[in-house]
């Protein structure tokens, strides 16, 4: 079977992608989205199929009860099982982890609570089940049949090719999916000729007017900001066109979808630290990346070079960092990493730094971990180091926690511990020792072990202000607790139904902020 | 005081509730850079809804939080 074919059966993920790309172009389209299960079509409730990040996700217990499985949610645990015939599928909400029959299987997309109803991704469903999918686009309906071979070659409609605008009030741009820094976007509405036509982007621009280039077809041109000043995210992003023709104003809004991410990722935590002086010579290399509320790093277009070569298939590279261990000790000197990362909308980083490998010498002969490398909230991290008697020390561990003093109790041996906390959620961290001599000389070591800490479901937070009674005035600040550290994701969205239009929507802003921990 | 966009690339962001002036933090407490309602979708009536999520170090992600804002047109 081609790319191009429209079915799927069992597991062919290959269908089920075509299926997801044209499921997101319907869902941008703002009509909203069917899901028929062998003829019948599902009532969802408050919470129906949506699209969160590119990927649709359905209320679990309508698609699978209809999919012929049967339902336990393990209220305690956050758990999903679904059962049918010989398959056993669990879902943990929350994360993007999932077995079937035990074997373990990452999603594309974490599973969530949207107003207390459980979602999940119907790709990840569609496939566990081995059940039939194909995309209706005249409907805009997702039909999967548990016991029929069906086919439907209607043609993919895949990233960045222009969508023409076919019909009045259309509404398009000439890209698609994420776009990048400094990317001129042509943005084309089909409308009654003669009018006054004008374009924003909510939370990214004002008002621009729109050329009619010929009859009934209006159109502008807008780049993506660049630099520092312009560092702009919204994730489905919804430009809106206004047509003015005599008294009357008619609104549209964009029909394919479009992310905008100008920003790189940033590189953080870098191990050893720059221009540190490495007691040891096999140390862990490494380096966290975070993308923001942005597209995420793609891990394919992360290259690492240790000492001028290209160390990337040796190297451990996710979403979140890269680490890389040399494989043979390090001679004593200088050593050089260069390590080089693009976000999916293309936005490439760059970080070069150099540590020192020294001899064994008096300054740090030893620094030790000696306890688990999974541990739970309660649990104590217990350091020794072993250094030249009249200095200073301290620990880190990752950059999650720094700067924990080390104490000298009895002639160069330091000590020092910290009591990990619900709030903790440490993966594969390296804990690493700073030690400052009597002459002002800083070294570094690193402990043999990396911990972790046990995944779990953060807890939700609260939104303290504004509130849903409060009247609020431009600008706004939010407001909430969460528990200390925690990185909270920010997002307001708007919507609105114009006098005689249909419901306008999107978001207006997004970001990142980390809950105060004193 | 940083632009929202300035916020938002060298990810001083992460703690921006330090650059408003008296803010007192006090233990889990967060705080956003100040938004900027548009003045358009405003004027339209629009409903603005705040959606807050927390997410974990390896993807997880815990349940949303959101609120409807009854927004002034002044």
């Amino acid at each position: 079977m081609g790319l191009g074919d429209w079915k799927m059966k069992g597991r062919d993920f290959r269908f089920v992608s075509c299926v997801l790309a044209v499921l997101a172009v319907a869902s941008a389209y703002g009509q909203a989205i069917k899901v028929v299960v062998n003829g019948e079509a599902i009532a969802f409730g408050n919470v129906g199929p949506r699209t969160i990040y590119g990927h649709v996700m359905v209320p679990f217990r309508g698609v699978l009860e209809h999919l012929g499985a049967t339902v336990k949610w393990d209220d305690a645990t956050k758990v999903i099982i679904a059962a049918k015939g010989s398959t056993e599928i669990k879902v943990l909400v929350g994360t993007a982890v999932a077995e079937i029959n035990g074997d373990k299987v990452e999603m594309d997309v974490s599973s969530r609570m949207v107003n207390g109803v459980a979602v999940v991704p119907l790709r990840f469903l569609s496939e566990a089940l081995g059940a039939d999918v194909r995309w209706i686009s005249k409907t805009q309906t997702v039909q999967i049949d548990t016991d029929t071979d069906v086919v439907d070659n209607t043609p993919v409609v895949p990233k960045s090719t222009p969508l023409p605008p076919a019909a009045t009030g259309a509404f398009v741009s000439n890209q698609s999916g994420f776009i990048g820094a400094s990317i001129p976007l042509k943005f084309t509405l089909r409308a009654p000729t003669g009018g006054s036509a004008t374009f924003r982007i909510p939370g990214a621009s004002d008002d621009l007017q729109m050329v009619e280039e010929s009859e009934g077809v209006y159109s502008v041109l807008w780049a993506t900001p660049s630099g520092k000043a312009g560092a702009l995210n919204l994730n489905n992003a919804a430009p809106i066109a206004s047509l003015r023709n005599g008294d009357t104003v008619t609104y549209s809004q964009l029909t394919n979808k479009i992310s905008i991410d100008t920003a790189p990722p940033a590189m953080l935590g870098f191990t050893p630290e720059p221009n540190a002086r490495l007691a040891g010579t096999r140390p862990y290399v490494s380096v966290n990346f975070d993308d923001g509320p942005g597209s995420g790093v793609d891990p394919s277009s992360v290259q690492i070079s240790f000492d001028g070569l290209d160390v990337t298939s040796k190297a451990n590279v996710t979403l979140r960092g890269a680490t890389f261990r040399p494989e043979v000790p390090l001679d004593s000197g200088v050593h050089e990493v260069s390590v080089v990362a693009s976000d999916r909308a293309g936005n490439i980083a760059t970080s070069n730094w150099a540590f020192s490998v020294i001899e064994a010498s008096e300054n740090i002969r030893g620094f030790a971990y000696n306890g688990p490398q999974i541990i739970e909230a309660g649990a104590q991290i217990t350091v020794l180091l072993v250094a030249q008697s009249g200095g200073a020390a301290e620990f880190s561990i990752g950059n999650r926690r720094v700067s924990i003093p080390l104490t000298e109790s009895n002639g160069g041996q330091f000590a020092g511990t910290y009591t990990a906390g619900v709030a903790d959620d440490f993966a594969n961290e390296i804990i690493f020792a700073r030690f400052k001599n009597e002459a002002g000389e800083i070294y570094t070591a690193q402990a043999g072990d990396r911990i972790s800490t046990k995944a779990a479901i953060p807890q939700a937070p609260k939104i303290t202000a504004p509130t849903a009674t409060s009247s609020v005035v431009s600008p706004i600040y939010v407001d909430g607790t969460a528990t200390p550290f925690a990185r909270v994701r920010v997002r307001i969205d708007f919507s609105f139904t114009p006098e005689g239009g249909t419901k306008l929507s999107g978001p207006v802003v997004e970001a990142i902020v980390i809950a105060d921990q004193t | 005081m940083p632009t929202k966009r300035e916020l938002l690339l060298d990810f001083a962001y992460l703690q921006a509730e330090d650059q408003r002036n008296g803010h007192s933090s006090c233990n889990g407490d967060f705080e956003t850079f100040p938004i900027d309602l548009d003045p358009f979708l405003t004027k339209q009536g629009a409903t603005y809804v705040v959606t807050a999520f927390v997410e974990g170090t390896r993807g997880q992600v815990s349940s949303e939080t959101s609120v409807t804002l009854k927004v002034s047109k002044a």
